[in-house]
């Protein structure tokens, strides 16, 4: 982040009204069958804060670019949000539910996100002060059975950055049917036979934790001096699962 | 061992502190006085001993201040003598048991650690409070009928040879009718010959907004200071109602904590980790939390969902709780003693709460005999908490002397520095015990009493170590002392190992030894093996619990005891199952006793079934305890078969099924309930009305929710001014035209000034907007789909305006 930026950040925050951040949307993770009782879910917008507060609910498809970038598109015909909008008064809270109206046969998990954002009111209170800051929640939303699995491939081979640094071209992709947030992952690159290098922790910060759906390509170069250009890697990983 | 006193043991459960001691003749048994010590001082398990002597110690440390919010009075009297396994219903469910053992003259408290930690949090808690709320006031006419029934059949061999059979009937009413609450308790036994007992019945009169309480029957009032308790038949008037307002104190100025993420809370007492339990979002006051872990060093381990991990120390001295500044706690009780209706007597207590650290106490009583007066000073200092109590006793006859008692204690602790162990010192002197209704003999001469205890977290988690010593002066002669040393660890998470032995020496009977081990093992937060070994004398017992199922309702028990002096042979053996439902407790237990001194052996078994009939509204069920306060969830017609869920704050989901009304148990009178209704397998738009529900109930009263359904109507549009220019932003309250007082919802318009109103019906509304305009209109349509009404021209009209 540019230093000025969060240099004014930092300087304004105490100045900013604290309402916008005062409200939750629960739960942030959900998962919801395509058809069938499941198909419907409950969430609540709790209103924490000393203002009266005015959320709106947006349904988005959620995909991930191969920079791992989340892209995100109008789902609304796919759901029933019911309601859509919601005054919450202050130490309240208000429950919404979400129903799946798309297809009840699905080849693999549908990924969503279920917004909540603060919208801005006309202030009632003349004398209320400070920059307003509107707020939005995106909790995860999974349409899907639980027969999808996932199934996470790393392909590695030898190259150079632009700035003509050698290293590994790492690409993961999950064939798989279902999600997985790969937590603590290690990639092993036989360079060698019996020569096996371990990739983890700092170099594998962008990719290590991060949520790969269903069909998701992440696309990362790792700069290494071993790495032999033009050569594919046998390689394996290993992490530790969580949905 | 049998003497013609009765047993007394000295708790500390009525509102008091440690230094205010309300007495108990817990089992009137024909045994001498005795003291209860205090041998296990960290978690999982607590043993209490009886012993010969005749006066009370201060019962040090955590689970002390645990029971006393805990176990009522009542519950202890409803202990009886005959058998040696005691589990009354409400400690039962709160993972508490009893174990009263007359040959040994011991008494155990088995408590799980869930108890201190615990995870079932009962008490409403959440304070988000939806001021948009149904308010829904309790019935006129409530009843609560609760009912258990205790078969005994049993078997003499040896010595008697002869069969018997006993029944006890009990019986609990409370009815509730406008604001008066009438309550009783009635016993009918079988053994040979029936007989019927009216243990109590009382008419009480609530005054919520003071607090109050007015009664009129069979009370048994706090007492003062070393004033054994007294049965009247009288009335009385009392502030002590509903929950207190007593904070959390200490050095630790934190009394609250927000969870703005639902969050996992990990207890870490002295070191050791003991239980977690999870919290949804919200505010929550440290008084609301179990986390009463009396002189215990106490951190709290917050994660947030998602979040890091966060630390709390709290520093609790030897009573956590204390008088907020100004709040006051008073009784005042008149009335006969119960026994002869002979005496009169005149009670009053009184405490104040004169900084958030310092709380003073009075209290006076008087017959025809005596006037007996005391007063205490509580103050939870840096350096650990001090009480300094005094008592006089003036007789109003020249046959009686004057008496005169006082009491230091001081308990000291800095939690968060291991090196420095926690220390507690108490001296007590009495010129003369007081009368007393039950005990005229005791009415003799000097006593003072010094007793001490430290208590230090070994490092790196590996226990706690334990040491008491305790001196004993009668009319300035040294009449006995005793020592003794314990350390308590954990075996990783399995459980603990205590080895506690030391030395009693009596004038009489010079120098005892005594040295025991005890083995608890814990797992999945409930005590499953419990086993200890007096090394000397050769006593020893075990105990086996077997969860049967994972919410542990039901449960069986193997017990064994035994006894083996040069003198004494006997042995006990019981089997027990226990069944908690929601409705009923069941119970069964098979023991043998057998005692080769006697010649005697005895096999008896012991059926247990305990329900509490629930009523108000025309509506009934069946609960497994007597609550404060019930309500019922009860379906209206348009929903059909759908079902309902009521979330209480408590936590307690009641699911109502098959259109039929369902029972909630387990509130707390004058604590505000704000619960949420869901109808989880409804279509989205098909919503619960009430969807929030207030309600405020008071002392055994019930509670009638009805559910119907809301409205299904939508409407959409877009506000313009008169100019045709787009108005974002506002906040529109909408009104039926036909009622403008109260509005049937809220809308608000966007950056593009779209507004969406659900939940109506077809017909004429008026929008009422924050930037001081209207709108009117009117919508209908077919179906469940929103009906939009296009662009919405907003009126708006200056104050003094003519139209």
């Amino acid at each position: 982040m540019n230093r000025f930026v969060r240099f004014f950040l930092i300087a304004i925050l105490p100045f900013l009204s604290t309402s916008a951040f005062s409200f939750t949307l629960q739960p942030m993770f959900s998962h919801l069958d395509p058809s069938g009782p499941g198909s419907i879910k409950n969430f609540e917008i709790l209103n924490e804060g000393a203002d009266i507060l005015a959320v709106r609910l947006l349904i988005l498809t959620r995909s991930t670019g191969p920079d791992g970038k989340e892209i995100n598109k109008d789902a609304s015909d796919l759901f029933n949000i019911y309601p859509r909008r919601v005054i919450v008064e202050p130490n309240s809270g208000a429950s919404v539910k979400v129903q799946w109206k798309g297809s009840t046969t699905l080849s693999s998990e549908q990924s969503f996100r279920l917004m909540a954002e603060n919208i801005s009111l006309e202030s009632v209170d003349s004398d209320s002060s400070g920059i307003k800051v509107m707020f939005r929640y995106g909790a995860s939303v999974y349409v899907g059975d639980e027969t999808f699995k996932e199934e996470l491939l790393c392909i590695v081979t030898g190259g150079t950055n632009p700035k003509n640094d050698k290293g590994f071209h790492l690409v993961i992709t999950n064939l798989g049917t279902k999600h997985v947030i790969a937590e603590n992952l290690i990639i092993f690159v036989t360079l060698s036979v019996g020569n096996e290098l371990l990739l983890k922790g700092e170099e594998l910060k962008f990719i290590s934790g991060a949520n790969y759906l269903p069909g998701s390509v992440f696309k990362i170069f790792i700069p290494h001096s071993q790495a032999e250009i033009g050569k594919s890697y046998v390689s394996r990983m290993t992490f530790n699962s969580e949905y | 061992m049998k003497s013609s006193f009765p047993v007394f043991v000295f708790f500390l459960l009525m509102n008091g502190s440690q230094f205010l001691f309300s007495e108990y003749n817990l089992l009137e048994l024909e045994q001498s006085l005795a003291d209860v010590y205090v041998n296990n001082i960290s978690g999982g398990t607590l043993l209490f001993y009886l012993d010969e002597n005749q006066s009370p110690l201060i019962p040090s440390d955590s689970v002390f201040l645990v029971l006393r919010n805990e176990v009522k009075p009542e519950l202890l009297q409803s202990i009886t003598r005959e058998k040696t396994l005691i589990t009354t219903q409400d400690l039962g469910q709160k993972g508490i048991s009893l174990i009263y053992n007359s040959s040994t003259l011991s008494l155990s408290f088995t408590l799980s650690p869930a108890i201190m930690t615990s995870q079932d949090l009962s008490e409403p808690i959440k304070v988000v409070e939806p001021k948009n709320g149904y308010y829904i006031a309790p019935n006129i006419f409530s009843v609560l009928m609760g009912t258990s029934l205790i078969l005994t059949p049993a078997y003499n061999f040896g010595r008697l040879n002869e069969p018997s059979l006993e029944a006890d009937l009990n019986l609990t009413p409370a009815i509730r009718i406008f604001d008066f609450v009438v309550e009783g308790a009635l016993g009918i036994n079988y053994n040979t010959t029936p007989s019927i007992n009216l243990k109590s019945i009382l008419i009480s009169y609530d005054f919520p907004t003071i607090g109050a309480r007015a009664y009129l029957g069979t009370i048994n009032p706090p007492t003062g200071i070393f004033l054994n308790p007294v049965n009247l038949v009288g009335m009385g008037f009392t502030n002590g109602i509903g929950p207190r307002k007593r904070i959390y104190s200490g050095q630790s100025l934190v009394s609250e904590i927000l969870l703005p993420r639902p969050s996992d809370l990990l207890l870490e007492i002295n070191g050791v980790k003991l239980n977690n339990f999870h919290l949804p979002a919200g505010s929550y006051k440290l008084t609301d939390l179990p986390l009463d872990t009396g002189l215990n060093n106490l951190k709290l381990h917050i994660r947030e969902a998602g979040g890091e991990q966060k630390s709390l120390d709290l520093i609790v001295p030897a009573d956590g709780k204390l008088l907020s500044v100004g709040e006051t706690e008073y009784s005042v009780n008149f009335g006969w003693d119960r026994q002869n209706f002979t005496k009169p007597f005149l009670l009053n207590k009184f405490s104040l709460g004169l900084t958030p650290f310092l709380e003073i106490r009075e209290n006076a009583s008087t017959d025809f005999e005596y006037f007996s007066s005391g007063g205490s000073l509580l103050w939870a200092s840096p350096l650990g908490s001090f009480g300094i109590t005094g008592a006089i006793s003036m007789p109003y006859t020249r046959f009686t002397s004057p008496g005169f008692a006082s009491r230091l204690d001081w308990q000291l602790a800095f939690p968060g520095s291991p090196l420095i162990p926690k220390m507690g010192l108490s001296l007590e002197y009495r010129s003369q015990i007081f009368n007393s209704t039950q005990d005229p003999l005791r009415n003799a001469s000097e006593n003072f009493n010094i007793s001490s205890q430290i208590t230090q977290a070994l490092p790196i988690k590996l226990g706690t170590l334990g040491a008491y010593s305790l001196a004993r002066f009668f009319d300035g002669v040294l009449q006995s002392s005793s020592l003794s040393l314990g350390i308590f660890f954990p075996v990783f998470s399995l459980g603990s190992f205590t080895i506690f032995g030391g030395t009693d020496w009596h004038s009489n009977r010079g120098f005892e030894p005594r040295l025991s081990f005890s083995f608890s093992l814990v797992q999945e937060n409930r005590n499953n093996l419990l086993y200890q070994q007096n090394i000397l004398d050769k006593n020893e017992s075990l105990e086996l619990r077997f969860p049967l199922d994972t919410k542990d309702s039901v449960n069986l028990t193997l017990r064994e005891s035994g006894i083996l002096t040069q003198n004494t042979v006997s042995r006990d053996v019981s089997l027990s199952g226990n069944y908690l439902g929601e409705s009923i407790i069941l119970s069964a237990s098979s023991n043998l006793t057998q005692s080769v001194e006697m010649d005697e052996n005895q096999v008896w078994f012991e059926f247990r079934a305990a329900s509490t009939l629930a009523f108000t509204g025309g509506y009934f069920g069946f609960l497994n305890g007597l609550p404060e306060a019930f309500v019922f969830l009860v379906p209206g017609k348009n929903l059909g078969t759908l079902p309902l869920v009521f979330h209480p704050p408590n936590g307690q989901e009641v699911v109502s099924t098959g259109g039929k009304p369902a029972l909630a148990p387990g509130f707390q009178s004058y604590v505000p309930v704000y619960a949420r209704v869901e109808m989880p397998d409804s279509l989205p738009e098909v919503r619960p009305f009430p969807e929030n529900i207030k309600l405020e109930p008071t002392y055994r009263s019930g509670t009638v929710v009805e559910i119907s359904s809301a409205p299904v109507q939508s409407f959409k549009g877009r506000l313009i001014d008169p100019k045709g220019l787009m108005v974002s932003g506002q906040i529109g309250k909408v009104f039926m035209s036909n009622d403008l007082l109260i509005p049937v919802g809220t809308t608000f318009t966007d950056e593009a000034g779209i507004f969406e109103c659900y939940g109506v019906d077809f017909g004429d509304y008026s929008i009422v907007w924050s930037g001081k305009g209207i709108s009117n209109f009117s919508f209908s349509g077919e179906g469940l789909s929103i009906i939009d009404l296009g662009d919405l021209k907003m009126i708006t009209q200056e104050i003094g305006e003519k139209p």
